[in-house]
């Protein structure tokens, strides 16, 4: 193990924020307008441990929006374009105890199995049957984003697994994310130097009969592996295809946003790699790299110290379980408004950039939600959810939308899977949409 | 004609430990608590086996059978009744063959280095890996998703690029003026860990031809068929082909391949792959051999870096999140690798050396720098390097005195009895403590409160409740003890003002205070400790979760460590010669009828 940058690599902080988004416009430039109507993309971002339910929930106005909450009130300035849902739940999720049962299925709506490791099984989330749908269209099908390496410690005999994903692209398969924003800028815009390669076509063949022949000798559990491993051969050589396709026009914008990649490397602090992940998702929906993106902004059980919020330097998951003591309910809040206040400068992102009739952000779903209420009691009803954007995709904007106790959250998922132009009328526990 | 039996097999003979040290009352016509264990070992408790068994264990282990008046087994003998009682319990034979394993990115890096001589940071750009009973190499969690392979290519693609810029490596990868083709077969052998099928060898000495005759410059060529190797199932897992429903003697590579990744984290080197090649390896004294020399080649850093820092989980040193203002300490940058080191360099020594696993609990040396040196308030010590050093009294050494361990069992602004106390059930004794029960309440995060109560005397009252009591009684006062060491493994006689009690209760009425005392207690469990050690040992060295069917051999390797003095060398030998490591064992020895 490699520790001697550990220490250097602490003393970058403040480096390199947002040095990206300043280009954005110039890198759109350059790219082709393929399109007349701007497609609709989405973005899942999650936040760890609950929110403070006394502090969540906002005041209805007469004319159904919402007068902000003190976790909400860093998106008063946007709160004509952010829907606030209550009374949504994974009914599937009831049982589990701790954070990993909830925040796994969260986007699958299904019941997780209970496992330290064998036998790992969930179902497919909403992010990836869009993906699925609709993933041929762009550079990638999806865009799975996170700060946090996978935690090493189980929750209530619920795997790291769980804990670690929740984009899912079957029952058991979870799909790895990237927390490092130089290589999920990489991954936006280097493919050209790749195409170029001749060789690379007869690697993969060679591969693949590699794969063929291993695949004959393995039994049952391994084979799952195994076909694993050539799905993900089969799903890496079409996004290389579709960067062939596009690898000449996107070059001039590739050049463009070269100049304002971010450094290398994991950011030292928090917030700094909280906006550059951000920045990427505005990126890649503003180059059209892909339409679906899912972002967990940390590991559940994160213990992280928010020492850059006033008075909020313990364990953010100790603050969680805050006994209603004002001692731990005041840090617990305040990291809640953080999350809020970084959702807000998202969506000042992409409400920056003009598209078609409107802005980035009215072409964009975006959600933000915990898994579970209050992070005291693991409680898994009346799920903190906003919904933001999508206004040309008829989204509803600026609404309080309260709904009876327990209505199943695929709903709203369906809803957005429809809007995304996903030909289904069920998903999950949902058989009508929400919206 | 082989027959698996999943079921236990039925109408065992007692065993002469169960009959010595149960069958005084538990056997008859009115055995004690209508528990009889001539009955339950003649299959005779049909549905109720496994419940009976598994109540057997847990009383057996938690000392509460055989009761204080009557004869005590030996820690050893301990072991393996339970063992005994374990093993009728029905297990999936499935469940004891593992998955088929994925390079870590940590087994990947040390392999590209292995392979070709040439650092490659491999870290920076994989993903991280999820472990499964506490480790990252387990084949149940190691998928490959799509990001992974589109990783796994752009890999491929740089160390290929760094092979050919590098006379050395490009002699190691593909020889120097010898056969072209002896030279890939070569290169195959070191990369797939066997002897490549004639197939896999034509294809690439074809790609290579092929891409001359298209243009391809002689040296991207050779590069693509290195490429192809390196993003190769062949490469990136570690198959043994057994059949999932027999018993499987693993070949000699494959024997191989699981030596060398357990010790060494790292492909087989070329001695091992001769012994491989000349089929005596699964000899026990030419295995036993192999095992000594990989792990003194390496010097136990990889058994350290892979196996030891996830087992006492001081690899989480390095990210633990911790209080700058409160602990300015940690401005220093070279204290958590230090701590880190420290703890990494004493397993390694323990284990180079062959030394007694007690060690680990208790020991008169450690490793520090300067930087430790003032943490712990030893004699100076000069520099940054970590040096042995010898400790002036048994407040320090072993692992219960460690920065690192302290640190990673505490939270940002305070202690944490509990936290200790649940990674000594967890870690030394295998005997973690079951989940809180949901809304059971946490402590302040901060150790500065204003109302007066320590975090001791919150404890205290959250205790006499007794749905937290059962569990609290075992953790708090292993926590307690510990409790001159601050967050950062300082130690400390006051908690801002208020003396350190360190002073606590063991559930078999053990009292402790302090540390020292703590290391006596757990001393006192030796045989507990090398069961829980073998047994986190031999999950990291097969790659799947232990069931109750592998207690007896378990206890059988335990028992060999005792009977060694404890010595990590009897440990070992045990270890790789056991079925458990030899063999793809779906069923067991004792369920197969021929």
């Amino acid at each position: 193990m490699n520790v001697a940058g550990f220490g250097r690599r602490r003393f970058l902080r403040g480096v390199g924020a947002s040095l990206l988004l300043p280009a954005l416009d110039a890198v759109v430039e350059r790219l082709p307008r393929r399109q007349r109507t701007p497609p609709v993309r989405m973005a899942v971002l999650v936040m760890p441990n609950g929110v403070l339910p006394s502090a969540w929930t906002p005041r209805p106005q007469d004319d159904g929006g919402w007068e902000p909450s003190f976790i909400l009130e860093p998106l008063r300035a946007r709160r004509g374009q952010v829907t606030v849902l209550t009374g949504l739940a994974n009914r599937q999720s009831f049982d589990g105890d701790g954070h990993y049962a909830k925040v796994a299925p969260l986007l699958t709506g299904c019941k997780i199995k209970r496992t330290s490791g064998r036998d790992i099984r969930n179902g497919v989330s909403m992010d990836q049957v869009a993906a699925q749908a609709l993933g041929g269209q762009t550079l990638l099908p999806s865009l799975e984003l996170g700060c946090d390496p996978i935690y090493p410690v189980e929750d209530m005999g619920y795997s790291t697994v769980y804990g670690g994903h929740i984009a899912w692209s079957a029952a058991d398969r979870p799909l790895a994310k990237e927390i490092v924003p130089r290589q999920v800028f990489d991954r936006l815009f280097r493919s050209t130097a790749q195409v170029a390669d001749p060789t690379r076509r007869s690697v993969l063949d060679l591969v693949k009969r590699d794969a063929d022949r291993l695949l004959r000798e393995l039994g049952q559990r391994d084979r799952n592996k195994l076909l694993e491993y050539q799905d993900a051969v089969r799903s890496v050589e079409r996004r290389i295809e579709a960067a062939e396709r596009t690898a000449a026009e996107r070059a001039g914008a590739a050049a463009v946003a070269e100049a304002a990649a971010p450094p290398a490397g994991v950011p030292a602090d928090y917030p700094t790699h909280v906006d550059l992940m951000h920045d990427l998702i505005a990126l890649a929906f503003a180059c059209d790299a892909t339409r679906v993106v899912t972002f967990l902004m940390a590991n559940e059980v994160s213990g992280r110290a928010f020492a850059f919020v006033d008075g909020c330097a313990g364990s953010f998951h100790e603050y969680s379980h805050h006994e209603n003591k004002p001692e731990k309910t005041e840090p617990y809040r305040r990291i809640n408004r953080w999350h809020a206040a970084q959702f807000a400068k998202l969506l000042d992102k992409l409400a920056a950039h003009p598209e078609g009739d409107g802005t980035l952000l009215d072409h964009s779903m975006l959600v933000l939600a915990a898994a579970m209420r209050d992070g005291n009691a693991h409680a898994p009803h009346d799920l903190p959810i906003l919904l933001a954007g999508g206004a040309a995709a008829k989204v509803p904007q600026g609404r309080l939308l309260e709904h009876g106790p327990d209505t199943p959250l695929c709903r709203l998922w369906l809803s957005m899977l429809q809007r995304m132009g996903v030909e289904t009328e069920r998903f999950g526990d949902a058989a009508a949409p929400l919206l | 004609m082989v027959v698996i039996l999943s079921a236990p097999v039925c109408a065992q003979e007692l065993p002469p430990l169960v009959a010595t040290y149960c069958g005084g009352c538990h056997t008859g016509t009115e055995p004690e608590g209508e528990f009889d264990v001539d009955a339950l070992f003649a299959g005779g408790l049909g549905p109720d086996t496994d419940a009976r068994a598994s109540e057997a264990v847990q009383r057996l282990r938690a000392r509460i059978m055989p009761p204080a008046d009557e004869p005590q087994p030996t820690g050893g003998e301990r072991v393996a009744l339970a063992a005994a009682f374990a093993a009728l319990q029905p297990s999936d034979p499935e469940a004891r063959v593992a998955t088929v394993r994925r390079l870590s990115r940590v087994e990947y890096e040390r392999t590209v280095r292995a392979l070709f001589g040439i650092a490659w940071d491999g870290a920076a750009l994989l993903p991280s890996d999820p472990s499964a009973s506490g480790f990252d190499n387990q084949g149940d969690v190691l998928n490959v998703s799509p990001l992974h392979f589109e990783k796994y290519l752009d890999a491929a693609d740089a160390i290929a690029r760094a092979v050919v810029a590098d006379a050395a490596a490009r002699a190691r990868a593909f020889g120097s003026g010898e056969d072209p083709r002896a030279a890939l077969a070569r290169l195959l052998e070191q990369a797939f860990r066997r002897p490549p099928s004639a197939e896999e060898l034509a294809e690439r000495l074809q790609l290579v031809a092929d891409l001359e005759q298209r243009g391809v410059a002689a040296d991207d060529a050779r590069a693509a068929a290195l490429r192809s190797i390196l993003a190769s199932p062949a490469f990136l897992f570690r198959s043994e082909n057994g059949s999932p429903d027999a018993p499987w003697r693993l070949d000699p590579y494959e024997l191989a391949v699981r030596l060398s990744y357990f010790l060494t984290s790292a492909p087989p080197d070329e001695a091992l792959l001769a012994r491989a090649r000349a089929g005596d390896l699964s000899e026990s004294a030419v295995l036993t051999a192999q095992a000594r020399r990989l792990l003194a080649a390496d010097g136990g850093r990889a058994l350290a870096d892979g196996f030891a820092a996830q087992w006492l989980r001081f690899r989480e040193v390095l990210t633990a999140p911790a209080d700058f203002r409160r602990y300015p300490q940690i401005w220093n940058h070279r204290l958590r690798p230090s701590l880190y080191e420290e703890a990494a360099l004493f397993f390694a020594e323990v284990v180079r050396e062959g030394a007694s696993i007690l060690t680990l609990l208790d020991a008169d040396f450690t490793y520090a720098n300067a930087t430790l040196a003032k943490l712990y308030e030893l004699p100076s010590v000069e520099g940054d390097t970590l040096r042995r050093v010898a400790l002036p009294d048994r407040r320090r050494g072993g692992v219960l005195g460690m920065g690192a361990t302290l640190m990673v069992s505490s939270y940002p602004l305070r202690t944490s009895p509990v936290r200790r106390g649940k990674w000594i059930l967890d870690a030394l004794l295998d005997a973690p403590p079951p989940p809180p029960p949901p809304g059971a309440g946490t402590l302040p995060a901060d150790d500065k409160q204003d109302d007066g109560l320590t975090v001791r005397a919150r404890m205290e009252r959250h205790r006499r409740d007794k749905a937290c009591a059962s569990c609290h009684v075992q953790m708090d006062p292993l926590g307690f003890a510990l409790e001159n060491y601050d967050v950062l493994g300082r130690w400390r006689t006051e908690v801002h003002g208020t003396p350190v009690d360190a002073r606590a209760t063991l559930p078999d009425g053990t009292a402790l205070d302090g540390p020292v005392a703590l290391k006596d207690a757990l001393l006192a469990r030796k045989a507990d400790f090398a069961r829980a050690f073998a047994g986190k040992l031999l999950v990291y060295a097969i790659g799947r979760p232990l069931v109750p069917a592998d207690e007896v051999e378990v206890a059988a390797i335990v028992q060999a460590t005792i009977a060694g003095g404890y010595r990590f060398d009897a440990l070992l030998e045990a270890l790789v010669t056991s079925r458990l490591f030899t063999w793809r064992d779906p069923a067991g020895p004792r369920r197969i009828i021929r």
